[in-house]
């Protein structure tokens, strides 16, 4: 088994004013490359919480975390934000694209916090991406003039822009109405299927979960329970 | 991240809410126009009193309009038609009385000098016989004025070296029509050439009669006039019978007579009050602009939090935000202080030089922009820290 993301007892506790909300307690979760997970739950579960901190947005109150075997529970924010630009792509339920920058210029921005990168090279590799995302041809346009569902392949193509080692959508659907949904759930499948992208989605959709392998129920901050999926559904099987 | 990828992604930033921009320049802009202004007019009342002084030698009586309490207003009052207490009558009057002493008024006028098809701008300097004697110039070729060119009000004229330089390459001047402010005179001479005073060059300039000049410009005063003893009298003593000879003929003290020791002490005088008003008005110029900068970068910060979470999120650095919001309010500071500057050298030319004369001076543009550029990175650390500092998921979550 090739393990990427192992936690211990991860736990992370807010404080408003007198009460502590402890909005994730003592996570242990692990998974492996070229795995698709989804997380389950009802809101205010902890789901956004946790997928804040695998994606290194956020540090936890106690627990551990490796990604990739490093401890990254403690490291300082330039080591964090090193990690997120190089080994993890996000995607957002409210797609959170630079709305002044074109959709080319909006896939290409984790690209320019790397100092040693080729822009050229970059757009080449960002329109190709955006052919198979099947937008191409709205390159030049602004979020604003595109659809719902075209904004979330958009939002797609800036998380893989950096071969990240894992991706983590937080309700990629959530937005959309269900046959959009369906169609960024198919690209995000695929997306594991066909390149092995290992991915973690957030879901309220049952329906969506009978495509991934592994299904973590999410209640009160900690894992309710794990369910392996024997019967995993592929691709295809998305109706159109 | 690369220097020039964030100034490309600041100037899109500042790009895309132009009027915000603009008003955040403001207060940046009035400050180093006003600065660029105020100096430009110390440093011309500087250069006004230095041109007037550096080419005469240091046994010269110098005596202007105005009375004495304040050397730097009776200076001023010399280029101001406000004040004109001295005429060429006074010229005369001293002359006869003073048969010693070599007397010699002057007046200065920009004058547009053409000949053929070319045009210079340069001091027109109307003065008398006298002027060879008071001054260090030197007839270079053709001759000096005489009385009957003076008291006869001819158009003629002699070149200072580089005026001739300027207009004539390879013809003698001497005995050739020009026009000086549209009006033909004829080149009797040239002068030797006496060199540059810092920046000011003495050669620059072309000499008239005075009466010819006066009956152009439709003055009736004189700016200054000149006096040096021919035989050993000491200056002090020339300076007495000249101050009891006009007393007399004015019946008030409304001139003054100083001589060149003085005048060189009065533009030092400038010369401390100027950088005591630049760095005051640079200050006044860094408070006002840079708090209206950083007023305006905090709004900025504060609606821009969520781009600052996905930025954050997809891998910028602190260090990244922080530079990107710092560059931008250098830009704003920057580019303001250089509108300023514009703006400021815009009005000094439209100030008439007959009542001040203004001089812009590379210092006071140098120091403009480096206090602009400086009040940009000093007022925008603590927005661009402020931005850098956000949590990247409470970033995310602000509406
Ligand atoms: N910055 C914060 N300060 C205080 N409490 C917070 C903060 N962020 C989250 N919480 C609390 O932590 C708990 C978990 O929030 P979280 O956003 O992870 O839930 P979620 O499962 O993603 O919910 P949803 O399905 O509605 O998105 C909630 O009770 C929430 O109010
Ligand atoms: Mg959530």
């Amino acid at each position: 088994m090739n393990e990427i993301v192992r936690t211990e007892n991860l736990t992370k506790t807010y404080h408003l004013g007198e009460t502590d909300v402890n909005a994730l307690k003592n996570v242990s979760l692990s998974i492996n490359k070229g795995e698709l997970v989804s997380i389950i739950g009802p809101s205010g579960s902890g789901k956004s919480t946790l997928m804040h901190l695998l994606g290194c947005l956020d540090t936890p109150t106690s627990g551990k975390y490796f990604l990739e075997g490093e401890d990254v529970s403690k490291l300082n924010d330039t080591r964090l934000a090193n990690i997120r630009n190089k080994k993890i792509g996000f995607v957002f339920q409210t797609f959170n694209l630079l709305p002044h920058l074109t959709v080319l210029d909006n896939v290409i921005l984790p690209v320019i916090y790397n100092a040693k990168s080729n822009l050229r090279e970059t757009e080449r590799k960002a329109m190709k991406l955006l052919e198979n995302a099947g937008i191409k041809e709205r390159a030049k346009h602004l979020p604003a003039q595109l659809s719902g569902g075209e904004r979330q392949r958009v939002a797609i193509v800036r998380a893989l822009i950096n071969d990240p080692l894992i991706v983590f959508a937080d309700e990629p659907t959530g937005n959309l109405d269900s046959k959009t949904g369906l169609e960024i759930i198919k690209i995000l499948k695929e997306l594991n299927e066909e390149k092995g992208v290992t991915e973690i989605i957030v879901t309220h959709d049952i329906s969506i979960t009978q495509f991934t392998h592994r299904i973590i129920h999410i209640k009160d901050g900690f894992i309710e329970k794990e369910i392996e999926n024997s019967h995993v559904a592929n691709a295809e099987e998305i109706k159109k | 991240m690369k220097i020039a990828r964030i100034i490309k992604m600041s100037l899109n930033s500042l790009k895309i809410n132009k009027t915000r921009t603009f008003l955040s320049m403001l207060g940046v802009i009035v400050g180093v126009a006003s600065l660029i202004l105020i100096t430009s007019v110390g440093y011309g009342a500087q250069y006004a009193i230095l041109s007037s002084i550096q080419s005469l030698g240091s046994d010269v009586i110098i005596i202007t309009p105005g009375q004495k309490t304040n050397l730097f207003k009776a200076t001023m009052a010399g280029t101001s038609t406000a004040l004109k207490p001295l005429t060429y009558e006074d010229v005369k009057y001293l002359k006869r009385k003073l048969p010693d002493a070599r007397i010699s008024p002057e007046n200065h006028i920009g004058a547009d000098v053409k000949y053929g098809n070319l045009t210079v701008s340069t001091t027109g300097v109307g003065t008398n016989v006298d002027v060879l004697y008071v001054s260090n110039y030197k007839i270079d070729s053709g001759r000096g004025f005489t009385d009957q060119d003076i008291d006869s009000y001819r158009n003629v004229c002699i070149l200072g070296a580089t005026t001739r330089d300027n207009l004539f390459s390879n013809v003698d001047p001497v005995g050739q029509y020009i026009k000086i402010n549209n009006i033909k005179y004829r080149v009797i001479g040239t002068l030797s050439p006496v060199g540059s005073m810092g920046m000011m060059d003495l050669d620059d300039i072309i000499v008239m009669p005075i009466t010819t000049l006066q009956a152009h410009t439709r003055v009736k005063s004189v700016q200054v006039i000149y006096a040096k003893a021919m035989d050993d009298m000491s200056i002090d003593v020339l300076g007495a019978r000249i101050k009891s000879l006009l007393l007399v003929r004015h019946g008030t003290e409304n001139f003054s007579i100083n001589n060149e020791q003085q005048y060189i002490d009065l533009a030092k005088t400038i010369t401390d009050t100027l950088t005591i008003m630049l760095t005051a008005i640079g200050s006044i110029a860094l408070i006002v602009g840079g708090i209206g900068i950083m007023n305006i970068m905090l709004a900025s910060v504060a609606e821009r939090t969520r781009e600052i979470g996905i930025r954050k999120a997809i891998g910028a650095r602190n260090i990244d935000i922080l530079l990107q919001f710092l560059t931008e309010s250098t830009l704003i500071s920057g580019s303001g202080g250089a509108m300023g500057i514009i703006i400021g050298i815009a009005f000094s030319s439209l100030v008439p030089q007959t009542f001040l004369p203004t001089h812009i001076t590379s210092t006071s543009i140098i120091i403009g922009f480096s206090v602009s550029v400086l009040i940009g990175v000093f007022f925008g650390v603590y927005p661009a820290k402020k931005a850098a500092q956000l949590n990247p998921v409470e970033a995310l979550r602000y509406e």
